[in-house]
Parts: C-alpha cells; sequence; structure tokens
C-alpha cells in the first residue's frame, strides 16, 4: 500500500536557485566528487527463481529502488564529501572525463536463497589509469527493512572504502617518495595524570590539529587529507584521566568502517624548559608499515594558546622527512 | 491502513508546527483532498513524503518541488522497521527527512552562499547546561545575522530561531548532526559543543565551521564559555565566525 502525502509551503520572497558549484578534484582531495552510476539491473536466476518467493521479490524490487540512495549516502558519509551522482546509460563504457568513478550495481533475486548485490567500481587511479573492484552482499529472504537498512548502510561504507583504496594504490612518479591518501588522526594523550594544562592541551590540540594538518599538506603540495574524531569521540576516548564513558582509560584507534592509509596518535610530554611541552606523534602506514613508530616530535612555547598552524607545519614537515627516509 | 494514516497524521503534524522562516506551511494532503487548487498555485515549494507499507517494514522516500526553477528534488530513500527499543516509525521519519527538506528549502530560498547557524550542542544528558546552550544557540544565530562582514559574503540563516525546549531537544539533542548543505558545497555551517574543560573546572565552546566537503577536516577554536560575561562571549563567537569563515 502506498500512501502520499504533501505540505506546501509558500514564502513572500522571490525564490530561486543556484546552479552546483564545487570544484571536482580526485577522490582523494576536497569539492564536490562527480561519479557516474548505471541504472540498476535487476536479475534473477532462473533455476533458484523458479517458482518465486514472494519475501525475496519485494526484497529485490526494494533493493533495486533504493540501492543508488544508499550507495550516495555511503560515499559522502566514508568520504566525508558531498556525492553528486548523475545516471548514465547502461551501455556506456569506459570511464568519462566528467566522473572519477562509475558504479555499476546489479541486484540478483535468487530465489528462497534471498538476494545478492553485486557493485562494479570503476575508479580513475592516481596515474590516470583505470582501476576496477566489485563488491557483493548477500541478503536473507527473512531480512526485515531494519535489518536491510543496516546491511545497506554498511554496504555503502564498504564501497567508499574499496573506491579510497583503488585511488590510493597507484602513485604517480611526480609523487613517488611523497606520502598520499587519508590519514586518521586519533587522540593526543597527555602522558601526565596530574598536569591538568597539559591534558587540557592534548583535548584541545585532538580537536584543532585535524584541519591545520590538512592546510599544512595542502600547503606542502602533498595529495593527504587529515581526518579527526568527532568532538564526542574525543570526550568519551582520548582522555585516559577523566574518561567519561568508563573512568578507564581507552584508545580510541581506527573503527574499521572507514579507509585510511596512515594512523597518527599523539604524546605529550612536560618540556625541559617551564612552560613549554613536548608533542611526539606516532604514525603507522596501512599499505607499508603497520607497526606504530615515532615519525615526528615538535616543541610547544606556548601552552596557554600555541600556534597550531605552525604546529601542523612542523608535523607535516617531520612526516615526509621521515617517509622519505624509509 | 489505519497506521499509515496515523504516521501520515503525525508527520504532517510535525511539520505544520514547525517555524520554517518566512514560510507559511499548509496541508497539502489535506488541500487535494478538498480540491483546493488555490493552495496549490500559490505555494513556492510544495514537499511530497511517499511511504510504502509492507509485512518487512516501511520505505520512505520525499520529494521537494521548486516552483521559481520548476525543479524537483529527489531524497535518498531509506527503509525502516520497528524494532523493540527503538524510536517509534513515525519520529524516524521525521527525524530522517524533515532536517533534509529545510536545508534544501533554505538552500533554496537564497542565490548567495548560505551560512547556517546551527545548534551550541551541550554534552548529551547533560541536563544543567541544556537552558544555556539553548539561550547561547538562539543568541549567538541572532548575531550572526547582524554581522555585516558576514553579510557580505553570506546570506546567514540561524536554524535555532526558538528558545522552545521541545524544539531544542528535537533539533540539538536528539538529532545530534549538525546540518551541512546539500545543494551548494559552499554553504557554510556553524556550529559548537559546550563541554566541561578539564581545568579550570568551566565549559568550554568548541566551536566549528564546516563545509560539505570539508567534513573530513572542520575548522574548530576553543572559547572558554562564560555565561557571567556573556556579552563579551558573544562578541568572542562572531569575530572567530568571521575569522574563520574569511581563513576558508
Amino acid at each position: 500500500m502506498i500512501c502520499r502525502w504533501l505540505f506546501c509551503l509558500a514564502s513572500f520572497g522571490l525564490i530561486s536557485v543556484a546552479a552546483n558549484a564545487g570544484e571536482s578534484g580526485g577522490i582523494i582531495g576536497t569539492g564536490m566528487l562527480s561519479i557516474g552510476m548505471k541504472p540498476v539491473e535487476l536479475n534473477s536466476v532462473s533455476s533458484l527463481a523458479r517458482g518465486g518467493d514472494a519475501a525475496t521479490d519485494l526484497i529485490a524490487q526494494n533493493v533495486q529502488e533504493l540501492l543508488p540512495s544508499y550507495i550516495q549516502r555511503g560515499f559522502e558519509k566514508g568520504l566525508d564529501r558531498r556525492v553528486s551522482i548523475t545516471q548514465i546509460s547502461q551501455s556506456s563504457d569506459g570511464l568519462p572525463s566528467a566522473y572519477q568513478a562509475i558504479v555499476s550495481p546489479t541486484v540478483t533475486n535468487l530465489g528462497k536463497l534471498g538476494v545478492r548485490v553485486s557493485v562494479k567500481l570503476d575508479a580513475r587511479a592516481a596515474t590516470a589509469d583505470q582501476v576496477t573492484s566489485e563488491q557483493n552482499l548477500l541478503i536473507s529472504p527473512d531480512a526485515n527493512f531494519g535489518d536491510i537498512d543496516d546491511k545497506l548502510s554498511e554496504f555503502g561504507l564498504r564501497l567508499s572504502k574499496a573506491l579510497t583504496e583503488l585511488s590510493t594504490t597507484s602513485i604517480p612518479p611526480q609523487k613517488a617518495g611523497l606520502p598520499r591518501g587519508i590519514v586518521g588522526f586519533y587522540c593526543v594523550q597527555s602522558a601526565d595524570p596530574v598536569d591538568l594544562r597539559l591534558q587540557e592541551l592534548a583535548r584541545m590540540l585532538t580537536l584543532e590539529l585535524p584541519y591545520q594538518l590538512s592546510k599544512a599538506s595542502q600547503k606542502a603540495g602533498l595529495d593527504l587529507v587529515v581526518r579527526g574524531l568527532e568532538i564526542k569521540e574525543v570526550l568519551y576516548n582520548c582522555d585516559p584521566y577523566r574518561n567519561l564513558a568508563s573512568n578507564r582509560p581507552t584508545q580510541t584507534g581506527p573503527s574499521g568502517d572507514r579507509y585510511e592509509n596512515f594512523v597518527w596518535f599523539g604524546t605529550l610530554v612536560a618540556g625541559k624548559l617551564p612552560g613549554t611541552s613536548q608533542l611526539t606523534i606516532r604514525a603507522s602506514d596501512r599499505l607499508d608499515d603497520p607497526n606504530f613508530r615515532p615519525v615526528s616530535q615538535v616543541t610547544i612555547n606556548n601552552l596557554e594558546s600555541p600556534e597550531v598552524s605552525t604546529i601542523a607545519e612542523g608535523i607535516v614537515s617531520n612526516f615526509v622527512a621521515c617517509y622519505r627516509t624509509r | 491502513m489505519r497506521r499509515a494514516g496515523e504516521i501520515q497524521d503525525d508527520v504532517t503534524g510535525r511539520v505544520l508546527e514547525l517555524q520554517i522562516g518566512d514560510y507559511v506551511s499548509a496541508n497539502g494532503a489535506l488541500a487535494a483532498d478538498n480540491h483546493d487548487t488555490e493552495t496549490f498555485s500559490q505555494a513556492d515549494v510544495i514537499v511530497q513524503v511517499l511511504l510504502d507499507v509492507s509485512g518487512k517494514g516501511y520505505t520512505t522516500k520525499a520529494n521537494l518541488y521548486d516552483k521559481a526553477t520548476s525543479k524537483w528534488f529527489s531524497f535518498g530513500g531509506r527503509t525502516f522497521s520497528e524494532r523493540p527499543g527503538q524510536k517509534p516509525v513515525t519520529e524516524l521519519i521525521v527525524d530522517e527527512v524533515l532536517p533534509q527538506v529545510l536545508v534544501r528549502l533554505f538552500e533554496l530560498s537564497s542565490q548567495r552562499p548560505v551560512l547556517f547557524a546551527d545548534c551550541l550542542f551541550p554534552q548529551p544528558n547533560d541536563d544543567p547546561m541544556e537552558p544555556l546552550a539553548r539561550q547561547y544557540s538562539v543568541e549567538y544565530g541572532t548575531r550572526l545575522e547582524a554581522s555585516l562582514t558576514l553579510r557580505q559574503k553570506f546570506t546567514v540563516m540561524p536554524l535555532v530561531t526558538t528558545a522552545n525546549p521541545t524544539f531544542f531537544r528535537w533539533w540539538c539533542v536528539t538529532l545530534q548532526n549538525p546540518r551541512v548543505g546539500i545543494l551548494r558545497d559552499e554553504t557554510t555551517t556553524v556550529h559548537g559543543y559546550i563541554l566541561p574543560s578539564i581545568a579550570p573546572q568551566k565549559p568550554n565552546l568548541f566551536l566549528q565551521v564546516r563545509r560539505p566537503s570539508q567534513a573530513f577536516h572542520p575548522r574548530i577554536v576553543t572559547l572558554p564559555f562564560d555565561p557571567q560575561d556573556g556579552n563579551n562571549l558573544l562578541i568572542r563567537i562572531i569575530e572567530s565566525v568571521e575569522q574563520m569563515t574569511n581563513d576558508m
């Protein structure tokens, strides 16, 4: 049964629309990301779907209809960017220059065995070569719409991870020897359980550094973006001495639902001179060396009001130097 | 059928009770039932919500029609089902659809870049701080709207225009996430979190400015949140927003 209802809104002002703006960059970058999507194909495996299964038919039909929305939401959440999806024809070949990736989804009705969702991703790698990946999802015929919502939401995030991975595995010759991709920036923690000022500074750096690190990376000409934690995550997970969730020290780490090339943590200790502190960044490289090792030490001279942009530039510069000498 | 009718009534009620900028809301379903074509011809925007009810749960989709450009905008569809301990379906639909409707509506209503002044979020379950968060969410939005510096660059749209506790609980506590632009990448959102500081024991305001494609690394500044010196606090918030939006 379909129920429709409407709301009319009238205003006394002039309403108009502006065209979508936004630069179109690579998959790692800023601005709106343009993706082409072929129509969702609905197939059935005749030997399995024979006789039909009403529950699976209903699921297949709904998944076919809603899959593009879930894919778009997954990309936007996983890549933290606005994603513009344009419908392209089924017969389109290759990867037109207007799009950073092409998504080709297929929903297969497997009768009493459920529904299989397959999505082929064609992306443009940093070397401009076309790279491909395929992701699959199985949905049981017993699943209700709440379960399907969970599964499709998770699948959307998985697709965004696959797309990021595709675009970061090859490095153009001019960027060889330079780090590129996504940095997951986690907690900066104070090593001193007594010094409250240092703990306050650690929290402030956890929150303010990611933006400045991305900016410093951009300034240094790197294809590197830094993703920080949400404020709530910082509050609940980063302060080992007054953790609001459990009162026990915890270390927030990669959650697994997002792709990251590098993971960074920070430790703050009091400096040798009064009123100073020392920030050490430890990093792991997902593709090369997953062990954490110190990559950067920066001295902070003003604990009350530190120059966060300068600290960020120091970290990025040290990280590049360390990355080159591996 | 009765269940779907109840959901329809609840969702319609929630939309009609919202104060949406300069807009006046009318019940389109009722107008359609009464063959009232005048309501539709006077409308600048039509919002349509579709609910599909089946044995496996609910599927919802929404569309927005902008008469000025004769364009339909579709909102992502979603499936739901009722689960024990979960919010009622009406709430799930309202929480999913209404923020998107409002963001699109506000973006459509200005040709200039839009600056949303969204919540100063209290710490979750921090009741003592909630009234202050509510008060300052309204006040800083009004001040931002009056800032000449910001008005040169943006159409400033405060998203918390009422100190009504029920609205604030829903918009700033239940929904939790700040509203970022959907139609345009230059749409900028300001919001903040009021959290207890470690030392000295006074709260801090973590003020953030973000654009849709910069969510990875929103710009954040930390300000002491001292309501005893409210005017100074508001001045610092406005100055920080002016500076942060200038640097972007």
